[in-house]
């Protein structure tokens, strides 16, 4: 289906729904990216982003990459701070507008699943918290769901008639 | 209103009820941290915005889209300095960050005479 965001269900009730799903996951960004606190993104005080970063060497997950986060994400905290907040901030931010939709919802994926492989075995954590921000942004990427009230039904088809081949991947990832 | 217009008053409407968020008190319903000086940029920049959009005016909702991002980027700056300028949180950034690509993303988006609404 061309356009995944008009074609299931009653376009206009789907694609209103998809688009308050979309500005949801976004508030789920903007918010966390809240207590990403800079300069030091609680490596002073053990607080913050820091503390719960190790919890995924306190409880263990997955091996690998309980070896990268301490061998590598702790060793080099501050940048990898930065880059969390950038990130989150990011899918907060194009999410709500509802650009380059489909490319910021497989970066959700991966930050979910980093998120999961960190925390999932972490006291008082609900499993399905993880699972499910692993699911709804694989529906924003099924729904390419800024085509749905998002800057992408405005874009889209400018990107995909471009005759640069970089341009009209944009497209791909609307 | 043609869709990049509409596009722009949707966001500066967006900015202006960002506002409420001043009212909340942490989690859960304080989704960005709106201190004193962010509602009053928020309140500013929306309007700018919204009137824009309603006038089909790409220059001044582009120019609400510039000062937006001028204003995210303040913010962690701002905590890196341990200043409170404007007093937001990662939250503040994000909000700002979409809110002025998406006027830009808008402003940019050309508006043609047969109604067709695309980009520049």
């Amino acid at each position: 289906v061309d356009d995944p965001a008009s074609g299931a269900g009653t376009p206009v009730t789907s694609k209103a729904g998809i688009a308050v799903v979309r500005v949801g996951v976004a508030l789920l960004w903007i918010q966390n990216s809240g207590w990403k606190y800079p300069p030091d993104f609680g490596e002073n005080n053990n607080g913050a982003l820091y503390r719960f970063t190790r919890l995924a060497v306190d409880y263990e997950v997955f091996p690998p990459w309980t070896w990268f986060v301490e061998h590598v994400v702790l060793k080099h905290f501050v940048f990898f701070g930065w880059a969390t907040l950038l990130v989150e901030a990011s899918l907060g931010a194009f999410l709500l507008i509802g650009l380059l939709t489909r490319f910021w919802a497989l970066v959700g994926i991966a930050q979910s699943l980093v998120i999961t492989l960190s925390v999932l075995y972490a006291p008082n954590e609900w499993h399905w918290a993880y699972f499910l921000m692993l699911l709804v942004h694989l529906a924003l990427l099924a729904t390419a769901a800024g085509r749905a009230h998002g800057l992408d039904e405005l874009w889209r088809p400018v990107w995909l008639r471009s005759p640069n081949r970089f341009v009209r991947l944009l497209g791909r990832l609307s | 209103v043609k869709a990049p217009d509409r596009a722009a008053l949707a966001l500066g409407l967006a900015s202006l009820v960002s506002i409420v968020f001043t009212a909340a008190d942490g989690d859960p319903w304080e989704m960005a941290t709106m201190p004193g000086t962010a509602v009053v940029i928020a309140a500013v920049l929306g309007v700018v915005a919204g009137a824009a959009g309603l006038l089909g005016l790409r220059i001044p909702a582009m120019a609400a889209g510039a000062a937006f991002l001028a204003a995210a980027v303040v913010v962690p700056v701002e905590q890196s300095l341990g200043e409170k300028w404007i007093g937001g949180t990662g939250s503040t950034f994000s909000l700002w960050l979409g809110l002025g690509v998406g006027l830009l993303a808008a402003g940019l988006a050309r508006r043609d005479d047969e109604g067709n609404d695309h980009g520049a």
